[in-house]
C-alpha cells in the first residue's frame, strides 16, 4: 500500500446514514494516512499474534442473517426524539447494558448540553429485524429501551470537561433500561490501542433496508438494491484497510478511519445506503470473538481521485482508544443510584470504578473482572483468545453445563438456559452483575419468576412439564354423604393430586394430537432438610438435595439405583378425558400424561409414601422433591427422538402435600378419590372399589357384595377352606397391601402368606402381583421350630419373608414365654430370649409393623388385654418387650382381636365376634417416627363382620353380614362397607403406658 | 459478585478446632470433664461418666459404659459451647462445638441381633437427642482404631456433625441449628485437618480446610463457592458435585487451584485419591462411563467406557482401579454386569482390563466403597454386599444387616482390612473382616 497520505475534506461533503436526517459535521479534516506504511510492524505482529489473523472467506455484502455467529454486538436503534421523527440507526453493545452509537443519531445538534436530559426514548433490537420489531417482547425478538427516567442521561463525546484528546464530536453512549441479556445479545470486545492503531483490517458492521449486490455499476462502486425483509444486520463488502487521523480545531474532535473506496454502495459510503450511521467498524479477527470494536461509523468523507480508485471516505469517529475504554468501561460500571433524578445534569456516580479494578470482583482470578467474565466461578482466560461460548448463551465452556443444544437445534431463542446456570449457582439472591436489573426490585421478580418454573434440563428445546404434589381442592362440608350400608360413620379415603404443570413459559412440545407422553415420577423425603426449605420453590429444592441428612442427590437423568432415596411413584391412568372420570385400575403402571398446554390433574394418594408421611392427631403430610422424567411417547414424532427426550427432559418439582381433618368437627376433605383395599382378601374379597369425581360434581359408585376370585388350583382352594374351617392357621402378610406394592414393585415372586399347622410351616402362598390370589405351595424345613402351643401370636412379613412368633401356652396353660423366628429363605428356626421378669400371656394378635421392625401384639393378662411390643428387629432403642397399653374390661367379650397395618404405619386395632350387642370395635393405633404409641378414634357397631378389615390411611374396609349365622360357606351375602373413623376417644379406649 | 464477610467477629475463648482431648486416653474419663477455652469464656466444666474404653485389635470401642447423663446433650453432659463459625455469613448460622466432647455422646458399638458374625451395631445411646436421622459419613484409620464423621439430625431440626475419635469420642463438632436455613457440607477427614463447608443455597456455599488444632479463624476458604449435593475429598483434594450433578469442581490445596470437569449431562459420584479424582460422567442418560483426573497434570480425561454397557462405579486407591461395568438396568431392573481390575493407572491406554467377578450385579449408582485391600459395593437387591479382596480375587457375599429389614442402605462409607461400615436408616453397622469367612474363590 501507499505511504502517500490523501487529503480531503469532509465539510459539506460529509454525509450520515441516519435515515431521518444528516447533520454535517463542521470537521476540519486535514489529513488522513492509507496506514500501512505508518503501520508499527512490530507492533501489528504483536497484534496478530494476540488476535490472529483474518483469513476468514469475505462474504462482502451479504445481509447477515446469522447475527449472532459474527457480530452479536450489533444492534439496531429507533430514536424516538422529541424534536422530530423516529431516526433508525446502528450501534453496537459495548457491555450488556451499554450502546455505543454515532451522536447524530441522537439528534444531538438540537441538544445543547453534553449530556442529554431530555426524556428520550430508544428501542433497541439486538435481532434488528423489523419483522419482529412489532413484537416487542416476544420471544423470537426482544427490544430494549433507554428511558431517562430509568437510565438518566445520554452521554455525548464532546463533554467540554474532558481532555481535548478524549472528546469525540460524533459519538454517544446510552444506557438500557435492562441489560441485555447474553442469548440476546453479546457486548462487543472493547478496543485497545494495539489493535485499533493505524492500518488495521477491518470491517463496517451496521443496519440498512439496501444491501450491496456485488455488481458493480460503476468505476468502484456496487449496486444496492433495496432487499426484501426490510432492515438487516450487514456488514461491510470488504475487509479494508483502514488509515486513522486525529482531528481537533477547539470545536470539532474526531478521529478518524477512512479506507479506500470501491468498496461501497454507489453514492454511500458505508454498508448500505441509510441506517448504517452508529454502526460499527471491527478490526476483523480469526473468529468472532476476536473481533475488536474501533469505531462508530459516523458519514463518509467525500470522494477524490486517487490513481485509477475512486477514494470514498467512511469517516469513523473514535476516541483515543484507550481513553474511549476508560469512557466505557467506567459509565457501564455505574451502580444503580447513581443517578439523581433530581440533579439529572450531574450525572453519574463514579466511584465503583476503584472496586472495579482492585480484583475483588475477580474472584477466580482469570483476570477478567466479573462484569464482563462469562463464566465468574472457574478461571477462564481463553475466553479472551477463542470464541469459548458456542451456544452463546453468555456462558463460557468451563462454566456452561449445557453448552449445546441436542437434536441440533442451535436457535438462541430456544436455548435460554441461563436459568440451568443460574440454578447452578444457587440462584443467588443478590444479582451477580448489578447492571443485569434496573433495581432489585426487578431482579427479584426475575428471580421468583426462574424459581417457579425451573427446569433442571430447560438448554433442551423440549423440558418436560413441571410435575408436584398437591393437596387438592377442599370439597363442601356437606361431602360426602353417608351411605347408610357403612360401618360407623361413612366417610372416604381421600386423594390429593399429582399436578402436570402446562408448558408455559418454555416453548411447548409440538406433538401432533393425540400424541402422550410417558412421565416416570421418583419422590425424595426432605423431612431431614432444614425447617426453612420450603420445597414448593426450587431454593427449597436445592436446600434438599444438598442436605447431607436428606441423601436426595439428583443424578440429572442417570438412572436411580435401588438403594436410592427416590421412590418409584407409580400411578396410572387413562391418557384420555382429564377432565372426566380417570380410572384407576391398579397401583403398578404407568403414569400417561398428556402432553397439553394446560395444566393436567392426576389423582394419587401420598401415604403410599409410607414413612415419608408426616402423622399428626389431625393431619398427614409429605414434605419432598418430585423428579420427572421422560420416558416414551405414545406415537413416533417426526424430529422429536425418543432418546433425546430421555436425555434432556427432566423436571424438578414440589413433593409436598397433605390434607387434614378435624376430630370435632367438620372434616375438611381434599382431593376426592376414594379406594380401598382387602389386605389379603383371604376370604376372595377383591378390591373393593370406591370412586368419586371430582368436587363439584361428585358421584359415588358403592359396590356391594363381595367379588370372588377363581381359585387357582385345587390346592389353594383347599387352602382357604382349611383356613375357614381352622383346620390351618392362615397367616398373611403384615404389610399393608401398599406397602408390599412398594417393596415388591412387580414381576418377582415373594411368599404373601403362609399356612401353620400345629407348629409347623407347611405350606406357603405365593404370587408376583398383588392382584391376583396367592397360588399354594408345599413347604418344609428340617430345623425345629417351638414346641406345641396353644395361643401363639403369628406375624408374618413378606418383606422380609419371615415368621415371628410370640408367646403362647403349653398344654399347662402356663406360658411358654418364647419367641421365635422362622427364616423361609434358609428354613432355619431361631429363638429369642424373653427377657427376664416379662410375661407373654396368650397372643390374640400380633402384626410385624414394616417401619420399626417390630412385632406389635394383643395378650391377655389377668384377663385383659395388653397391647405388646417386640423389639424383634431391634431397631427401637427402648428394650426387647414392652408394654403400650392396657385395655379396659369392656374389650374382653370380643373373642376375635386383629391389628392391621395401614399405609401410613399406623395400625388398626380391631376386636370381632362380640359376644355382646357391640359386635365389632375397631380403634386406631397411631405410631409416630420415633415408635410412640397413641390411641385415637374408636368406632363401636352392632355389624358383624366376617374378616379382619382392610385398612387405609383413615379408614377401613370390611366385609360385613346381614345375619349372624356363621355357618355358611363364603361367598357370604355381605356388603362391602368402608368406614372412617371419627369417633373420638371414649371411656373404652385402652390406657397408653409410658413406653 | 456479592461478597459474603470473611472476617467476622466471633467471641473469643473458644477452643482450636480439633485440639481439644476428648478420647479418654492417659487422662481417663474426668478428662472428658472439659473446662473449655482458654480464656475462661467457655462454658462450665461438666461432669461426665467414664469414657470409652479403647480395646480390640483394630482398637475401635467395643463397649462403653457411659452414664445415661452422659447423652443428655452430648458425652459430656456439658454446654457444647457453640458458636457461629467466623468463615460463614450473616444470614444463617453454622455452629462449631467450643468444648466437643459436650456436643455428641460417646459412642458404643454392641453385637448385632441379627446379621453376618462379627457384626456390630451403633448403640444409639442419644436417645435424648432423639435423633431422626443419622448417618456415618466418612471413616479413617488412625493409630488405634479408626475416626469417623457423622451427619445427625436431631428432633426438633438440629443437625450435628461430630468428628468421632477412635476412642469414641467427640473431638470436633459442628451444627445447623434447627433455625438455620443452610446446610453443612461433609465433614471429611484432610491431611492436618478436616474439611467443611455451609451452604446457603440462595447465595453461596463456602467450603474450608481447618487445620488441626487452629481456632476457626485459620480455617482457609476453598475457591469454590458453589452449591453442591456432593463432596468428596482427601488428603490434600476437595471435590465437590454441583447440584443436579451439574459439574464437578476439585481443589488442589497443595497447588491451591481449583479445576473443573468438562460440561456434561450429569457428573457424579467423585472419589479423591491421592493422585486422582475418579467420578462417573454421563452425555447421554442413561450412558455413564468412567473419568478421572489427573492430579499430576489437572487434566481430566475418560479412563474406561463400557461399549453398549455402562460404567456402573469406577473407584481407585493408588494401587489399584475397579470399575464394573454392567447393562443398562430396564424397566424390571438390573442385569449383572462384571466387576474388572487393572493397576492403578490415570491412563486409558495403560489399562490392563482383568475381570474379576462376572455376573455380579451392581447396578449404576450403588453404594460402593474401596480400602485395605478390598472393594464393595451394595447390590441390586440393596440386601446385599459384594466384597472382592483385591490382592487375591477372594471374594465374599454378605447380607445387610437384618435388623436394616427393608430399608435400604443409606451410606456405605469404608471397608478395610479390619472393618466394614454400612449405614441403613435406622441403624449404624460395623461388620469385622476376619468373621466373614473364607468366602469364595476367585474366579
Amino acid at each position: 500500500m501507499s505511504n502517500e497520505k490523501i487529503h480531503s475534506s469532509v465539510g459539506g461533503g460529509g454525509r450520515f446514514r441516519a435515515t431521518r436526517r444528516r447533520v454535517a459535521i463542521a470537521a476540519a479534516l486535514t489529513s488522513v494516512s492509507l496506514a500501512a506504511t505508518s503501520c508499527d510492524e512490530a507492533d501489528d505482529e504483536d497484534i496478530d499474534e494476540v488476535l490472529g489473523t483474518s483469513e476468514q472467506e469475505i462474504q462482502s455484502g451479504e445481509f447477515d442473517t446469522e447475527f449472532e455467529a459474527d457480530y452479536p454486538a450489533s444492534v439496531m436503534l429507533q430514536v424516538d426524539s422529541p424534536f422530530s421523527d423516529a431516526a433508525t440507526c446502528s450501534g453496537t453493545l459495548v457491555s450488556p447494558r451499554w450502546v455505543l452509537t454515532a451522536a447524530h443519531c441522537i439528534d444531538k445538534v438540537e441538544t445543547t448540553v453534553h449530556r442529554s436530559v431530555l426524556d428520550w426514548t430508544i428501542w433497541v433490537s439486538p435481532r434488528g429485524n423489523q419483522e419482529h420489531w412489532s413484537l416487542g417482547y416476544g420471544l423470537a425478538e426482544r427490544t430494549f429501551r433507554h428511558t431517562l427516567t430509568v437510565s438518566g442521561p445520554i452521554w455525548f463525546g464532546d463533554d467540554p470537561s474532558w481532555p481535548e484528546y478524549m472528546r469525540e464530536t460524533d459519538i454517544a453512549l446510552v444506557r438500557l433500561d435492562e441489560r441485555v441479556p447474553h442469548p440476546i445479545g453479546l457486548h462487543a470486545k472493547l478496543p485497545t490501542p494495539a489493535a485499533c492503531s493505524n492500518g488495521l483490517w477491518g470491517r463496517q458492521v451496521g443496519f440498512s433496508p439496501k444491501g450491496y449486490d456485488g455488481e458493480k455499476v460503476g468505476k468502484g462502486d456496487y449496486n444496492c438494491p433495496v432487499e426484501p425483509g426490510g432492515w438487516r444486520r450487514r456488514r461491510g463488502p470488504d475487509e479494508l484497510l483502514w488509515s486513522r487521523e486525529e482531528v481537533g480545531d477547539g470545536s470539532v474532535f474526531a478521529h478518524l478511519f477512512t479506507a479506500p473506496s470501491g468498496q461501497a454502495c454507489t453514492g454511500f459510503d458505508g454498508i448500505g445506503t441509510n441506517g448504517d450511521s452508529g454502526g460499527s467498524l471491527f478490526r476483523t479477527g480469526a473468529t468472532p470473538a476476536l473481533h475488536v470494536l474501533c469505531g462508530v461509523i459516523s458519514g463518509d468523507g467525500g470522494t477524490q481521485d486517487y490513481e485509477d480508485s475512486q477514494i470514498v471516505y467512511s469517516d469513523y469517529h473514535t476516541s483515543a482508544l484507550d481513553e474511549l475504554v476508560n469512557i466505557v468501561e467506567i459509565d457501564h460500571l455505574v451502580r444503580e443510584g447513581g443517578y439523581d433524578p433530581e440533579t439529572p445534569g450531574e450525572g453519574y456516580v463514579e466511584d465503583s470504578w476503584e472496586s472495579r479494578n482492585d480484583g475483588v470482583d475477580d474472584d477466580d482470578g482469570d483476570g477478567i473482572a466479573a462484569i464482563h467474565d462469562n463464566c465468574t466461578s472457574v478461571s477462564n482466560s481463553e475466553q479472551l483468545t477463542t470464541f469459548d461460548d458456542p451456544d452463546k448463551d453468555g456462558i463460557g465452556q468451563a462454566c456452561d453445563i449445557c453448552a449445546e443444544v441436542a437434536g441440533g437445534d442451535n436457535d438462541i431463542f430456544t436455548n435460554l438456559n441461563r436459568e440451568v446456570e443460574l440454578a447452578a449457582a444457587g440462584y443467588p439472591v443478590e444479582p451477580t452483575n448489578p447492571d443485569d436489573f434496573p433495581s432489585q426490585v426487578h431482579f427479584e421478580a426475575a428471580r421468583a419468576t426462574w424459581l417457579s418454573h425451573f427446569r433442571p434440563d430447560s438448554c433442551d428445546p423440549t423440558p418436560v412439564p413441571l410435575v408436584s404434589l398437591h393437596d387438592g381442592i377442599d370439597l363442601p362440608i356437606s361431602f360426602p354423604p353417608q351411605p347408610g350400608s357403612c360401618l360407623g360413620a361413612c366417610s372416604f379415603e381421600l386423594r390429593n393430586e399429582i399436578r402436570i404443570d402446562g408448558r408455559a413459559p418454555t416453548p411447548d412440545l409440538a406433538l401432533p394430537e393425540g400424541t402422550n407422553v410417558t412421565l416416570g415420577l421418583r419422590f425424595c423425603d426432605c423431612q431431614d432438610a432444614p425447617a426453612s426449605a420450603n420445597t414448593e420453590f426450587e431454593q427449597g429444592r436445592q436446600q434438599c438435595v444438598t442436605s447431607l441428612a436428606t441423601g436426595c442427590v439428583y443424578d440429572g437423568g442417570a438412572y436411580v439405583a435401588p438403594a436410592s432415596k427416590w421412590k418409584q411413584i407409580r400411578t396410572a391412568a387413562s391418557n384420555s378425558g382429564w377432565g372426566g372420570t380417570v380410572t384407576v385400575p391398579g397401583v403398578l403402571n404407568r403414569e400417561w400424561v398428556h402432553a397439553a398446554s394446560t395444566d393436567v390433574v392426576v389423582p394419587w394418594n401420598f401415604t403410599d409414601l409410607g414413612a415419608a408421611v408426616t402423622t399428626t392427631a389431625s393431619s398427614q403430610k409429605v414434605k419432598g422433591i418430585l423428579w420427572a422424567t421422560f420416558q416414551n411417547l405414545s406415537q413416533p414424532v417426526p424430529d422429536l427422538p425418543v432418546g433425546s427426550l430421555k436425555t434432556y427432559g427432566a423436571s424438578l418439582g414440589s413433593g409436598n402435600a397433605s390434607w387434614r381433618w378435624k376430630v370435632n368437627g367438620p372434616r375438611e376433605y381434599h382431593y376426592s378419590r376414594d379406594e380401598a383395599f382387602c389386605r389379603e382378601c383371604p376370604m376372595g374379597l377383591m378390591h373393593p372399589y370406591y370412586q368419586i369425581s371430582y368436587p363439584g360434581d361428585w358421584r359415588a359408585t358403592i359396590e356391594t357384595g363381595s367379588v370372588h376370585f377363581p381359585a387357582p388350583d385345587a390346592s389353594t382352594l383347599q387352602h382357604y377352606e382349611q383356613a375357614r374351617t381352622g383346620a390351618v392357621r392362615h397367616v398373611a402378610a403384615s404389610e399393608n397391601l401398599r406397602t408390599l406394592a412398594r417393596l415388591f414393585p412387580g414381576g418377582a415372586s415373594f411368599v404373601r402368606s403362609l399356612g401353620v399347622e400345629g407348629q409347623a410351616v407347611t405350606r406357603v402362598l405365593t404370587t408376583n402381583q398383588l392382584d391376583a390370589m396367592p397360588v399354594r405351595t408345599a413347604w418344609s424345613t428340617s430345623q425345629s421350630g417351638p414346641a406345641s402351643a396353644t395361643a401363639r401370636g403369628y406375624a408374618f412379613s413378606a418383606s422380609r419373608q419371615r415368621l415371628f412368633v410370640i408367646g403362647g401356652q403349653q398344654l399347662s396353660g402356663a406360658p411358654t414365654n418364647q419367641a421365635w423366628t422362622l427364616d423361609l429363605g434358609t428354613g432355619a428356626w431361631r429363638q429369642h430370649a424373653i427377657p427376664t421378669g416379662e410375661v407373654v400371656g396368650g397372643v390374640l394378635a400380633a402384626s410385624y409393623r414394616w417401619q420399626d421392625g417390630a412385632v406389635y401384639f394383643v395378650d391377655r393378662s389377668g384377663g385383659n388385654l395388653r397391647l405388646r411390643r417386640w423389639n424383634a428387629g431391634r431397631n427401637l432403642s427402648a428394650g426387647v418387650l414392652q408394654t403400650l397399653a392396657t385395655f379396659p374390661s369392656s374389650w374382653n367379650p370380643f373373642s376375635n382381636v386383629d391389628l392391621v397395618q395401614t399405609p401410613t404405619g399406623d395400625m388398626l386395632l380391631v376386636a370381632w365376634s362380640g359376644t355382646g350387642t357391640e359386635k365389632t370395635r375397631v380403634g386406631m393405633v397411631r405410631v409416630s417416627k420415633s415408635s410412640t404409641v397413641q390411641l385415637s378414634n374408636l368406632v363401636k357397631s352392632t355389624t358383624i363382620i366376617v374378616a379382619p378389615p382392610g385398612a387405609g390411611a383413615t379408614g377401613y374396609t370390611s366385609v360385613a353380614r346381614a345375619g349372624i349365622a356363621t355357618t355358611a360357606p363364603p361367598p357370604y351375602a355381605a356388603s362391602v362397607t368402608y368406614a372412617s373413623m371419627p369417633v373420638p376417644v371414649t371411656p373404652d379406649m385402652p390406657t397408653i403406658l409410658p413406653h | 459478585m456479592p461478597h459474603h464477610s470473611r472476617s467476622l467477629i466471633v467471641a473469643v475463648g473458644f477452643n482450636a478446632l480439633g485440639a481439644c482431648s476428648c478420647d479418654g486416653g492417659s487422662n481417663g474419663s474426668a478428662s472428658t470433664s472439659t473446662s473449655v477455652g482458654g480464656g475462661g469464656s467457655g462454658p462450665a466444666a461438666a461432669t461426665v461418666g467414664p469414657g470409652p474404653v479403647t480395646s480390640s485389635a483394630s482398637g475401635v470401642v467395643t463397649s462403653a459404659t457411659s452414664s445415661s447423663a452422659s447423652s443428655a446433650t452430648g458425652g459430656g453432659g456439658g454446654d457444647p459451647g457453640w458458636q457461629r463459625v467466623p468463615w460463614w455469613n450473616e444470614r444463617c448460622s453454622i455452629e462449631y462445638a467450643a468444648n466437643p466432647p459436650d456436643a455428641f455422646p460417646v459412642l458404643e458399638w454392641g453385637p448385632c441381633s441379627e446379621g453376618p458374625s462379627g457384626c456390630e451395631v451403633l448403640i444409639k445411646n442419644w436417645a435424648a437427642l432423639s435423633a431422626t436421622s443419622q448417618t456415618i459419613l466418612e471413616v479413617q484409620r488412625v493409630a488405634g482404631g479408626h475416626e469417623l464423621t457423622m451427619d445427625v439430625v436431631m428432633e426438633g431440626g438440629d443437625e450435628r456433625l461430630p468428628l468421632i475419635s477412635s476412642s469414641g469420642g467427640t473431638r470436633v463438632a459442628y451444627r445447623r441449628p434447627s433455625d438455620s436455613a443452610c446446610n453443612p457440607s461433609r465433614l471429611a477427614f484432610a491431611k492436618d485437618g478436616h474439611w467443611i463447608g455451609a451452604q446457603d443455597v440462595g447465595s453461596v456455599s463456602t467450603y474450608v480446610y481447618q487445620p488441626e488444632g487452629r481456632p476457626p479463624e485459620e480455617a482457609v476458604i476453598l475457591p469454590i463457592n458453589n452449591p453442591s449435593q456432593r463432596q468428596a475429598a482427601g488428603a490434600d483434594v476437595f471435590s465437590a458435585e454441583l447440584v443436579f450433578a451439574a459439574g464437578l469442581r476439585i481443589f488442589d490445596r497443595v497447588r491451591g487451584k481449583v479445576f473443573s470437569a468438562p460440561p456434561a449431562l450429569s457428573t457424579t459420584n467423585p472419589r479423591v485419591t491421592p493422585s486422582a479424582v475418579f467420578f462417573t460422567q454421563a452425555q447421554a442418560v442413561d450412558d455413564p462411563t468412567g473419568w478421572v483426573w489427573d492430579r499430576t497434570t489437572g487434566e481430566f480425561r475418560e479412563l474406561v467406557g463400557a461399549g453398549a454397557d455402562v460404567v456402573a462405579d469406577l473407584r481407585g486407591d493408588g494401587e489399584t482401579i475397579v470399575w464394573v461395568e454392567a447393562p443398562f438396568p430396564g424397566g424390571q431392573g438390573s442385569d449383572p454386569g462384571v466387576l474388572y481390575t487393572s493397576p492403578f493407572t490415570t491412563d486409558p491406554e495403560a489399562i490392563i482390563a482383568t475381570a474379576r467377578w462376572s455376573n455380579i450385579p451392581i447396578p449404576p449408582g450403588s453404594l460402593a466403597t474401596m480400602g485395605g485391600g478390598y472393594y464393595a459395593a451394595v447390590g441390586e437387591s440393596t440386601r446385599s454386599i459384594y466384597i472382592l479382596r483385591l490382592s487375591d480375587g477372594r471374594r465374599w457375599t454378605i447380607a445387610i444387616p437384618d435388623d436394616e429389614f427393608a430399608s435400604p442402605v443409606k451410606s456405605f462409607p469404608y471397608i478395610d482390612e479390619d472393618l466394614l461400615f454400612v449405614v441403613t436408616e435406622t441403624q449404624l453397622h460395623r461388620i469385622h473382616m476376619d468373621a466373614l469367612g473364607p468366602g469364595m474363590p476367585s474366579e
